[in-house]
């Protein structure tokens, strides 16, 4: 009610102000009219009456619209939350609604709060059935009423109410779901650190009622039922009468939320079309430099390599594109596995030896022995190096050597530079060279390329917990490197039972769940 | 069909190594090119170039090996997976399973794919050598 009565105060205020300043600006009018610009009486009445209405009108559309808008917003929220499909629903107005729902959870707990019996102890138990025995009706009621999918937990984060909507949703019977551990209920997947979980742990420690909310949250359903995608709220209060710590209502958005990833899938398309081919060139070329070897000139064995190499460019900036959209996206999810440097690199550097060849480049590699392990996701730290290679090629001037070096940085992280002795970047443009598609304008005429490969080349070390920095000196030549954290510093971490392998996303995003694989 | 019905691209005798492949492959450039180097490396293949008969073949369990494609006519791979390895409907295959793809997948509906097959190759990313490499590996 209280809500109520500031709302008639304000009311009653606007009111009051309206008919203040209009007949204020009545007077006025009529002053400036008969004494100022000296016209007659009835002229002057006239023209400040007509300004008055005028005005009147304009005052009464603006204290309508301040009116009228939380009832707006109130029938927007009752809109969205009777699921119908929304006309062209707007993003801000969305979060209104979810807002006020919010706020509707809240006064559930208040009204399960009042009629609590107080025989009915705070129970903490881990006991579901009398978990449930212990919650008030009314509460429950109202929950189950809810035409949103909600779920309430206990102290011990298990499951103590599901309601209708929610057992729909997730396609579960209701005895699969109540006493069973959040966890085990909803697989979530967060966009940030931001999780349910650490904002529930945080919650516990140093709130008495809290609330939060997340967008685009995801979920995969068991037995292949289905990715589904919805906002997420969340309330707790501690020690609630109704037993109910947490209460969470999810608002389903799995249609506008996967139309608007197909809208960016059109990536996906691209890359789809182009890896066709590319598959089958590059298939092609194999045969030729297998099987025809022999029998090719030098010249003919020269167009080869050429061919081949390029088909591997493609191949590598196709890659470059789509990863960058996953970044964009935080879909780019890294998969991290202790890995020897002493050989991988190697081994990546042999597989990008034909490129610089055929550029008349060399790589020279010098690595320092017994480096110790690192934690990488190798199709990505492929990438890297691939890309810093790329980039040496292409800006390598006359020069014809390419350094490849790695050994461990002060710090006690593996350092990797990859150095041309080319044209060098001006210092001017140093601080840009991250930037996505950012090219130095210098080069942009003779040297082809897309301003994507060190903007993933950074994005990926960072997903790694490592980081990249550049020195260079124009006409002497760039040096591009990176640390990675050896694989002993994050074992602790990997050998958490939870967490069979670590998986992290760029920006250092990480799911909720622990229980992924590549 | 059986396996000596299926078109014979190769013409280098090799030592067969009495494994037996299923290609399940609609694009035919990179069909013959798998197919060829198989064949080199002593794989004895059978190929189809749309789903239906892919898995009416995969069907009668006498491959070790079947390759996959996700976006082949007919039934998508995902039809075809499902079905042959679902507890009930077959009999349990013994054939590995690689998914062969150039599909870009966010990474639930990978895994949803492979937890259900024994493998899974971008096939932009390798060449039919390398193909047949990671079929070595996977003996």
């Amino acid at each position: 009610m209280d809500n109520f009565k500031k709302f008639s105060n304000d009311l009653s205020a606007y009111g009051f102000f309206w008919i203040l300043i209009n007949s204020l600006l009545t007077v006025g009018a009529f002053l400036l009219f008969h004494e100022v610009l000296k016209l007659s009486e009835e002229i002057s009445l006239v023209c400040s009456t007509t300004l008055a209405i005028l005005l009147s009108i304009g005052v009464a559309k603006l204290v309508v619209m301040a009116v009228s808008e939380p009832f707006r917003a109130v029938w927007q929220a009752i809109w969205l939350m009777s699921n119908q499909d929304v006309p062209t629903p707007q993003p801000d107005k969305l979060t209104h609604g979810r807002e006020l729902a919010k706020a509707m959870i809240q006064q559930i707990y208040k009204l399960g709060d009042a009629p609590a019996t107080p025989q009915a102890p705070v129970s903490t138990s881990a006991q579901p059935v009398t978990a449930i025995a212990s919650v008030s009706t009314s509460n429950t009621d109202l929950l189950e009423l809810m035409p949103l999918p909600v779920l309430a937990l206990d102290a011990n984060d298990q499951v103590v109410l599901a309601n209708q909507m929610l057992l729909q949703y997730l396609g579960r019977a209701r005895e699969d779901v109540i006493g069973k551990s959040i966890n085990d209920v909803l697989q979530l997947s967060f966009q940030s650190k931001d999780t349910l979980e650490s904002w529930l742990a945080n919650a516990k420690v140093s709130s008495v009622t809290s609330g939060s909310s997340w967008d685009r949250v995801r979920m995969q359903l068991p037995d292949d039922k289905g990715l589904k995608q919805f906002d997420l709220i969340a309330h707790y209060t501690k020690n609630n009468a109704s037993n109910y710590e947490t209460l969470l209502a999810i608002f389903d958005h799995t249609e506008r939320y996967s139309s608007e990833d197909n809208s960016t899938s059109y990536v996906a398309l691209a890359v789809h079309e182009l890896r066709t081919p590319l598959t089958v060139l590059r298939g092609y070329i194999e045969v030729f430099e297998d099987e025809l070897d022999s029998q090719l000139t030098p010249e003919l064995r020269d167009f080869m390599h050429k061919m081949s190499a390029s088909a591997q460019t493609l191949t590598a900036f196709v890659s470059n594109i789509l990863n960058v959209a996953r970044v964009d996206e935080n879909q780019l999810t890294l998969s991290l596995h202790e890995a020897n440097w002493n050989e991988l690199l190697p081994e990546i550097a042999k597989d990008l030896e034909l490129r610089a060849k055929v550029r008349g480049k060399t790589l020279e590699l010098e690595i320092q022995p017994n480096l110790p392990t690192v934690a990488v996701d190798k199709v990505s730290i492929y990438e890297v190096v691939s890309n810093l290679v790329d980039n040496a090629i292409k800006y390598g001037g006359e020069s014809t050597k390419i350094a490849i070096k790695a050994g461990v940085g002060k710090e006690g992280t593996i350092e990797t530079t990859v150095q041309d002795f080319g044209v060098g970047i001006p210092a001017s443009t140093m601080k840009f060279l991250y930037t996505k598609f950012y090219r130095n304008h210098r080069n942009k005429g003779s040297v082809s390329g897309s301003g994507l490969g060190l903007y993933l080349v950074k994005a990926i070390i960072t997903a790694h917990g490592g980081s990249v920095w550049v020195n260079s000196k124009e006409n002497e030549g760039s040096s591009f490197g990176f640390s990675l954290v050896p694989y002993a510093n994050m074992a602790a971490e990997l050998k958490d039972p939870n967490n069979a392998n670590i998986e992290r996303q760029a920006h250092g995003w990480i799911k909720n769940h622990s229980m992924y694989r590549r | 069909m059986n396996p000596s019905d299926s078109d014979q691209h190769s013409t280098t005798p090799v030592t067969a190594n009495g494994l037996k492949v299923l290609c399940i492959e609609d694009e035919f450039f990179i069909s013959e090119l798998y197919d060829r180097a198989l064949r080199k490396a002593g794989y004895n293949v059978t190929n189809a170039l749309n789903g239906n008969d892919g898995l009416e073949l995969a069907k009668t369990d006498q491959y070790d090996i079947i390759l996959l494609d996700l976006m082949v006519p007919g039934m998508t791979g995902i039809e075809i997976l499902k079905i042959l390895r679902a507890p009930n409907q077959t009999k349990e295959l013994h054939s590995k399973i690689i998914i062969t793809t150039n599909l870009v997948q966010d990474d639930a509906a990978r895994e949803a794919i492979e937890s259900h097959a024994d493998g899974y190759i971008i096939k932009a990313d390798i060449t039919p050598k390398e193909l047949v490499a990671f079929l070595e590996k996977l003996k």
